[in-house]
């Protein structure tokens, strides 16, 4: 019979304790949205699981005043997605985000499941990492030997490496993630496509975010690759391009340049094929938007 | 005694009349989660099972060792196919015996359990099952029933002989046919013929409750089994046929029931069998209760059809001809496909007056899970295919769909497919009248047609028949019966045969005999059925149930009635035949006692307060050319749909649903407009998002975060409308609602989609995906 230890550790340093001492045995569990569905189906069994929920120091959003800019955003891993989607500052400062996480799973799971488990969990589909993606935003990462986080300000881009794989080791939790927030004048969109209204996973999503005085959109795809992706060379078409000439076809060829970022595969919720349409079409719609206001396509 | 004027406190006046919104007696108990289901309930020394599955779709079992399973400690057995002490046998139909309880040579499906392993827990037992051994051979599968019928196609039951005579050979099972008519000389007659392919999938019940059972053994080789079902004496023969015990020695006790649809009309039968021949063997009460996943592996589906649909019709709309082709994919074993193909056969030219039919329908066999009853039992997959070729016919001559629909549709004096001359209760026209009127149909067509943006509008209509009850096909018993005792306080026990699964059942009969005998809503009790208390009264399926375990009801209270008519007379000084019962007193106008008075007042004077009732279906026919009354009546809808899709993801928005249903008589408005509700959701999943994917025969979406039901967030507007035409022998002149609400909507929802794309689709479901490829 599986059943696992449960350690309840209430400062960052005894969780990183219990992880190097089981040495690979032990797994964290926050809100366990995704791990309780493992563990019950016997594909995750971890001797010992620790509970991160006490850890006063891995919760909390605090925005840091920059005179010349609007600030950095810091948010502690446990913020749920419930708590973002609502959270003032985030509203305020990063529509992106709320909007992302208010699109996860169902009330229920969004009350449960958190920031920092949606990173580590690094599936391709996770919202709240595909907004965090075109953030810019870096993760701070604890260990025992690292309680302060020495490794702080690892960037989300490269953070991931695979389906269920990111750079962090056994030993290793996500204390909080930060990023500078957007110029007032930024204007953002999610745009995700799923099997229905809601409680859908990503077939598509599309995190997309303009700046109109440095002339620059930063684009993130969800579930179009083994992780989130930046579609970089889309990112730099439209730098180089915008908003010379005419701004329909720019977006038109960014849109189409963002595909090329994208490594889709069939699964259980669409083939590849559709997917690259709705790379290139959610893209589309969404610079429209961003960019000329344009509500619809004709 | 007292008469109305002096009672000396309020009338005790019901407010539960037949046709009044009701609360449903069940509502408390099942709010405030006192309603005790059967992963609930428990008994001393109560063992727990679980079932070894064969990890694939097709082979030749060539042994199960359990010898690591019965070395771990709180095991206490594993039992295989030479365990079954009775016949090894489980399939509903006794003329189709192609299913064993637990296979012993051959695996034919992934949800093929070979082995049940019985523990102290639940927990431990599913774990023993994962350390079965299970030795296979594995055999090449066919998953898909046109491929089945090719010759080569891999045979998923080689001991079958061919039947060349009938047709009957291979995968093919079972055919069934339609003749009415001269269908050469009809589609001489048209003006335009069109001709269509249609395809549909496997739809998932997914009720909330899982099914489950528990056995407790009694006395001798008796068995108590309590359990999640919709047909309790099927369950009652299935394990006495297991056990090979006699019938009077298996008592079967619905527990409260979390949802069947059709999903647990036959398929109970499977677990309960499983857990008594595990009882019998330990000697101690057992629990199986499948996980979610393990519900998907082993529980029945709808039938995934291909349909080809040939419609010739003159210039004026008249149709004159229809030839139809139903490929009905049985899965593994028979199951109810007999009886689904039937009725899928009987209605399959939609509600419509085609003097030249020409119907043949195959049932065939697949290495994939079984097919039986669903809500609309064969016929949602048919009306896609008619009412798409009724529409594009509609649309190529230029006459409005509804139009098109009015001019062929069934009315008193119209004979169906079958050659049944209809005489009462046809209320088709009506719901046609009423979808159109209320959807505002006749605007939106036009003003929808212009949309040119990335979203685009349509309304669509999809009209239906369906027969009530078991029809001429119907194996089982079509009688029904009832028990109805009345205690000396006034209260009434009310034992039924028929289930009450979520769909209402208990609310109505309490209405229906609170209004017949008098008695105050509150003081009527309906348990659920134990076997023990009422005769074999059929399955609670074919939305039968209203109509037979209401008119058993009603006989029953005839008697009752006929006793305690006198005893009032003679109370209140008037005449027997003037004394009325109900609602809430018993009398004349001028003079009345309560219920609870006559009856403490029958008791006194050593009247008998108890009956029991029987209703019989009346006879119904279908010849081997399929012509006959084969259902005795029938109800009708006509669901309107409106939809946006979104051109850049192809998504499909449900904005909007009119559904217009003729019950013969409403009950209770309340608890039907919930049941056309809910039918309106599952239309719409199958239209729209479900389907079933599979790896070499393998469920890959085995639970509800990949297999894609709507979500509240998805229910469309929904308009219900009731039309009554009375039907004669119909309880207060009711006749079935439980079936049509889930039939006309997939094949409206993808006409509202042809109207808003100009693209005929004709595989289900319309997934934003599928919708998009189509548009390019």
């Amino acid at each position: 019979m599986y059943e696992p230890a449960w350690k309840f550790p209430t400062t960052a340093l005894e969780a990183a304790e219990i992880l190097r001492e089981a040495a690979g045995r032990a797994t964290p569990i926050a809100g366990g949205t995704d791990l309780t569905a493992r563990l019950r189906s016997g594909d995750e069994r971890p001797e010992v699981l620790v509970d991160l929920a006490g850890i006063e120091e891995f919760g909390g959003v605090d925005l840091t005043p920059d005179p010349d800019a609007v600030g950095q955003m810091t948010m502690g891993a446990l913020n749920t997605h419930g708590a973002l989607a609502r959270d003032d500052l985030v509203r305020q400062h990063v529509p992106l985000l709320a909007e992302a996480c208010a699109t996860v799973g169902s009330p229920q799971i969004r009350s449960r499941g958190t920031v920092g488990g949606n990173v580590a969990n690094a599936s391709p589909a996770a919202d709240a990492a595909v907004a965090l993606l075109a953030l810019d935003a870096a993760v701070r990462v604890v260990s025992a030997d690292d309680c302060e986080g020495d490794r702080a300000g690892l960037p989300l881009e490269g953070f991931f490496t695979g389906p269920g794989e990111t750079v962090l080791r056994d030993d290793e939790l996500i204390a909080d993630i930060s990023f500078d927030c957007p110029a007032e004048s930024a204007r953002s969109l999610y745009l995700k496509a799923g099997q229905r209204k809601a409680l859908a996973i990503a077939i598509v999503s599309v995190a997309a975010l303009y700046e109109p005085e440095a002339g620059l959109v930063r684009i993130a795809l969800g579930s179009v690759a083994p992780t989130a992706v930046r579609a970089r060379d889309a990112e730099n078409l439209f730098e180089s391009e915008w908003p010379a000439g005419d701004c329909e076809a720019v977006i038109d060829a960014v849109a189409a340049r963002a595909v090329g970022s994208a490594s889709c595969i069939d699964d259980v919720r669409a083939s590849g094929r559709y997917r690259r349409i709705l790379i290139e079409t959610l893209t589309r719609s969404a610079l429209r938007r961003l960019c000329l206001d344009l509500e619809e396509d004709g | 005694m007292s008469d109305r004027d002096d009672t000396g406190g309020p009338p005790e006046i019901s407010s539960a009349r037949v046709g009044s919104p009701a609360i449903r007696v069940d509502a408390d108990d099942k709010s405030t989660g006192r309603a005790v289901y059967v992963d609930d309930l428990t008994f001393p020394g109560m063992l727990h099972a679980a079932l070894v599955y064969p990890g694939c779709a097709h082979a030749r079992l060539l042994g199960v060792r359990p010898d690591e399973a019965i070395r771990t400690p709180g095991v206490r057995a594993v039992l295989t196919a030479q365990d079954v002490p009775g016949e090894n046998q489980v399939g509903v139909l006794r003329s189709y015996p192609d299913q064993p309880l637990l296979p012993h040579d051959t695996v034919r499906y992934s949800g093929d359990a070979v082995a049940i392993v019985v523990a102290d827990t639940g927990a431990l037992a599913r774990e023993a099952a994962r350390s079965v051994r299970v030795d296979l051979e594995e055999l090449p599968g066919v998953f898909d029933a046109v491929e089945a019928m090719e010759p080569n196609a891999p045979r998923v039951h080689p001991e079958r002989e061919d039947d060349d005579d009938r047709g009957l050979v291979g995968n093919v099972f079972l055919r069934e046919r339609v003749r009415k008519g001269d269908v050469d000389a009809g589609f001489e007659e048209a003006d335009i013929i069109v001709e269509r392919t249609f395809r549909t999938h496997h739809q998932e019940h997914a009720y909330l409750e899982p099914l489950g059972a528990i056995a407790v053994p009694g006395e001798g080789s008796s068995v108590t089994v309590y359990g999640t079902m919709q047909c309790p004496y099927y369950v009652q023969k299935a394990v006495a046929t297991a056990l090979g015990v006699p019938l009077a020695d298996v008592r079967v006790i619905q527990t409260v029931t979390g949802g069947g649809f059709g999903g647990k009309e036959d398929v109970p039968s499977e677990i309960c069998a499983c857990a008594a021949v595990a009882a019998a063997k330990v000697g101690k009460p057992v629990k199986l209760v499948y996980t979610r996943e393990e519900d998907f592996e082993r529980s029945s589906k709808r039938h995934p059809m291909t349909v080809t649909y040939r419609l010739g019709a003159t210039i004026d709309g008249t149709f004159t001809a229809a030839d139809i082709r139903i490929v009905a994919d049985a899965g593994a074993y028979s199951t109810l496909t007999p009886i689904v193909v039937f009725r899928a056969t009987a209605h399959a030219t939609g509600p419509y007056e085609i003097p030249n039919v020409r119907t043949d329908a195959y049932g065939v066999y697949t290495n994939r899970q079984t097919t039986g009853a669903f809500r609309g039992f064969g016929q949602p997959q048919t009306i896609f295919a008619s009412e798409s070729v009724v529409d594009e016919i509609a649309c190529a001559l230029g006459i409005d769909p509804i139009e098109i629909r009015v001019r062929n549709g069934l009315a008193v004096g119209k004979r169906t497919a079958t050659d049944h001359l209809l005489d009462e209760s046809v209320g088709l026209p009506e719901t046609l009248r009423i979808a159109r009127e209320r959807s505002g149909w006749d605007e939106k067509r036009e003003a929808f047609a212009g949309d040119a943006g990335r979203v685009r509008r349509g309304i669509g209509v999809g009209a239906i028949y369906y027969g009530v009850s078991l029809g001429a096909r119907g194996l089982a018993i079509d009688g029904s019966g009832a028990h109805v005792e009345i205690e000396p306080d006034g209260s009434v026990r009310v034992a039924i045969g028929g289930t009450e699964m979520g769909q209402g059942l208990h609310t109505v009969l309490a209405q229906i005999v609170s209004d017949s005998l008098g008695a105050p809503m509150h003081a009527i009790h309906i348990g659920h059925v134990d076997t023990s208390l009422v005769p074999d009264s059929g399955p609670s399926v074919a939305s039968r149930t209203t109509l037979m375990s209401g008119n058993a009801v009603l006989d029953a209270v005839a008697k009752l009635r006929e006793s305690m008519a006198p005893v009032a007379a003679d109370v209140l000084g008037v005449t027997a035949e003037d004394v009325e019962f109900g609602p809430g007193r018993v009398g004349t106008r001028e003079r009345s006692v309560t219920f609870a008075e006559l009856a403490a007042e029958c008791h006194a004077r050593d009247v008998a307060t108890v009956a029991d009732g029987w209703y019989k279906a009346p006879v119904t026919t279908f010849d081997e050319d399929g012509q006959g009354d084969a259902y005795a009546v029938y109800s009708f809808a006509t669901q309107v749909a409106e939809v946006e899709v979104d051109t850049e993801t192809g998504a499909v928005a449900l904005v909007r649903v009119t559904a217009a249903h003729d019950v013969g008589k409403v009950l209770n408005p309340v608890t039907l407009e919930g049941q056309v509700q809910g039918g309106v959701l599952q239309g719409a999943g199958m239209a729209l998002y479900e389907i079933m994917k599979t790896e070499g025969g393998r469920i890959v979406t085995p639970d509800f975060a990949t297999y894609i039901l709507p979500t509240s967030v998805d229910v469309p507007e929904i308009e219900v409308a009731f039309v009554e035409e009375p039907y004669s022998k119909g309880p207060f002149g009711a006749k079935g609602i439980g079936e049509t609400p889930a039939m006309p909507g997939a094949a409206a929802i993808a006409n509202a989609v042809s109207h808003a794309t100009g693209i005929r689709f004709r595989e289900l479901p319309l997934t934003a995906e599928r919708v998009k490829l189509a548009l390019g």
